[in-house]
């Protein structure tokens, strides 16, 4: 009785919450990205990563000032006077371990258990049918999923952000068929879908060079189609700013920290890499968890009519540090500490501009963003990209005492379609010798070619 | 290139491809017989004796080539005559000889052919280079033998379309022929 009245009372004082967002984590990079992705945004705000909770009436409304209830949810409460927080988080993966590894570390965290996993059979699939097939066999018609969704919101949602692999099978596969799923199943497709897409480092990472190229092609033609803010992230990129900055990402805690050191499946090389990863999406929440001017679905109202529909992050500091004021962003882009996380050159050299090319800046940071702040980001902007003052979208996230300033650049520009479309050139060359093999479990050469179909003429 | 042309060429093409066809299953059954050869040629050259005839031996590896040198002959040639489609398509150079008023039903806008003229062969080999069955369907556009059917009551917006699902039609071919992306050692 006393927590309900403790919870009536929060809720009487705070904003309205709006309706909730879930994270989908897909595949073994993804659930370990995304459950990074909470650790970075609880630890930014000072909660503890293992266990946040509300204690006391000042603490909850400020926590509900910092979340909004989008993305994390009252659990009951297994302490006196204190109401945990639940990540709104499932982990969605075609082998039960590493779902099971980040519930058993963190069991406090993911409260709600087997909730917060969804699993089928096991083992991994390389390929993008055999993946999409098993999601539909072992997940989609074997658990209702939209039920195991309620279970972990019980409000409506309104958006659902994907972070997955691109170039393996299960990731991708997952990914796609999950967001055709919600786009086509009743309330749910009113939904706002962000994706988090990792394009992987061939030659270094355990991805099958010609699957691979169908995979991420099969892939980016369903975020097309059904992601309204298709976010890309190079995995190639994102290792050589864990290598250069390790000292400082080494400092920084990771939820493979606390893996059992025999256990840690695959995730331990990519710590730093994921780290970063987990950074775009937690700077990504922290644009609409706490702002009510700008809401996820702006991202959907910013990409409807572009071509590319595709954004990257560009720049943002990698690590952030010092205090909450706008001077400590600029004191770490000149320390180097910033890193460009996708760039449409490899060279460097300066890129073709497009018309309609443009821009999202989030900065967080405490105050207000004025002309000489605006102008300096825009300065960084304009130096590499012709985009013009007017194609620059500011959104200004308030940032909490003791929280570092951050900011990220997020970019959608025509270039992009030229540097994707080499991915695709290479699935249509090797399919005629994998044609037979993905025909087996589903993917007929229709299918494919209408992809391809699709995709070029979207990016060419 | 006119679809009509693109006719007359698919037509060669499908008969080019039966004589193909039809050489390659020749080819492969000399092959086996060359390979049969040794073990079958003692016992008939035993028979011819006994039977007091003279035994001609089968001249199957001059045959062989012969039939070789004219499959690669008739492969160049479709080859080449794909080529030549494929690049038509890729610059954009295929005129397709629609009716420009359209007929609206249904919710839909159909463009017949100028003259109510068919393109059967055309069409097919569009849906070839693509790797695509007929109709080929590109986003709201079916295009078939006879009409191109566009979901879409508004004329001026339908036409957009047909232009739009050329124009990707053309941006695939052209990846096709594209030369070998820079490195992808990404």
């Amino acid at each position: 009785l006393a927590l309900h009245k403790l919870a009536y009372g929060v809720a009487k004082e705070a904003p309205l919450a709006p309706n909730p967002i879930v994270v989908s984590c897909m595949g073994h990079a993804g659930v370990g990205i995304g459950a990074e992705a909470y650790r970075w945004i609880l630890l930014d705000v000072g909660a503890d990563p293992k266990a946040p909770s509300l204690k006391g009436e000042k603490e909850q409304l400020e926590i509900l000032r910092r979340y909004g209830g989008t993305i994390l949810r009252f659990g009951a409460s297994m302490r006196r006077g204190e109401v945990p927080l639940v990540p709104r988080a499932l982990l969605v993966d075609l082998d039960p371990r590493s779902a099971n590894l980040i519930l058993q570390s963190y069991p406090e965290l993911f409260a709600m258990r087997d909730k917060h996993a969804l699993y089928g059979l096991g083992g991994a699939a390389r390929n993008w049918a055999e993946g999409r097939k098993r999601f539909m066999e072992e997940i989609e018609k074997k658990q209702d999923v939209q039920t195991r969704i309620r279970s972990i919101s019980p409000e409506p949602v309104r958006g659902f952000i994907l972070p997955f692999s691109m170039g393996g099978g299960t990731g991708a596969s997952f990914s796609s068929e999950f967001m055709r799923y919600t786009k086509t199943s009743g309330e749910l497709g009113y939904s706002t879908i962000a994706s988090f897409g990792i394009l992987p480092e061939f030659g270094w990472d355990p991805v099958i060079y010609g699957p691979s190229h169908i995979s991420i092609t099969m892939s980016l033609a369903h975020q097309m189609k059904y992601s309204d803010c298709p976010i890309l992230l190079d995995n190639k990129t994102m290792r050589a700013h864990g290598h250069r900055l390790g000292d400082l990402l080494n400092k920084r805690s990771s939820i493979v920290d606390d893996l059992p050191k025999q256990l840690q499946v695959g995730w331990k090389e990519y710590r730093n890499v994921n780290l970063i990863s987990a950074h775009v999406i937690a700077e990504f929440m922290s644009s609409f968890i706490r702002e009510t001017e700008w809401d996820m679905s702006n991202y959907r109202t910013w990409l409807a009519a572009s071509k590319p529909r595709f954004v990257i992050p560009w720049l943002m500091p990698i690590v952030p540090q010092g205090d909450s004021n706008f001077q400590s962003i600029q004191k770490q882009m000149s320390e180097g500490n910033e890193g460009v996380l996708f760039d449409v050159e490899e060279d460097g050299g300066r890129v073709e501009a497009g018309p309609k090319d443009s821009a999202c800046i989030l900065v967080k940071a405490k105050g207000n963003l004025e002309a000489p702040e605006r102008n300096f980001f825009k300065k960084i902007v304009q130096d590499r990209y012709e985009i013009e003052d007017k194609r620059i979208i500011f959104v200004k996230v308030p940032a909490l005492q003791n929280e570092p300033a951050s900011c990220m650049v997020l970019l959608n520009v025509h270039a992009l379609g030229k540097r994707l479309l080499p991915y695709v050139k290479e699935a249509e060359d090797v399919w005629d010798s994998y044609k037979d093999e993905y025909g087996k479990r589903g993917l007929g050469q229709e299918e494919f070619k209408q992809s391809v179909l699709d995709i070029t003429g979207h990016l060419a | 290139l006119e679809l009509s042309e693109l006719e007359v060429i698919a037509d060669q093409l499908l008969e080019r491809q039966k004589e193909l066809d039809a050489l390659e299953e020749e080819i492969n059954r000399l092959e086996l017989d060359l390979h049969e050869f040794p073990r079958k040629s003692v016992g008939e050259k035993k028979f011819y004796a006994l039977i007091g005839m003279n035994w001609d031996e089968p001249k199957i590896e001059e045959k062989l080539k012969e039939l070789s040198e004219k499959r690669d002959a008739i492969s160049k040639i479709i080859s080449d005559e794909n080529g030549k489609i494929v690049l038509a398509l890729s610059e954009k150079n295929l005129i397709v000889p629609l009716d420009p008023k359209p007929i609206i039903t249904g919710g839909s806008a159909s463009f017949r052919y100028r003259g109510n003229s068919t393109y059967s062969k055309a069409i097919q080999e569009l849906a070839n280079v693509l790797g695509l069955s007929v109709p080929l369907k590109v986003d709201d556009v079916s295009i078939e033998h006879d009409k191109i059917t566009v979901a879409e009551m508004d004329p001026h917006y339908a036409m957009e379309k047909i232009v739009g699902a050329f124009d990707k039609i053309s941006k695939t071919v052209a990846l096709k022929l594209g030369e070998t992306p820079r490195s992808l050692s990404r």
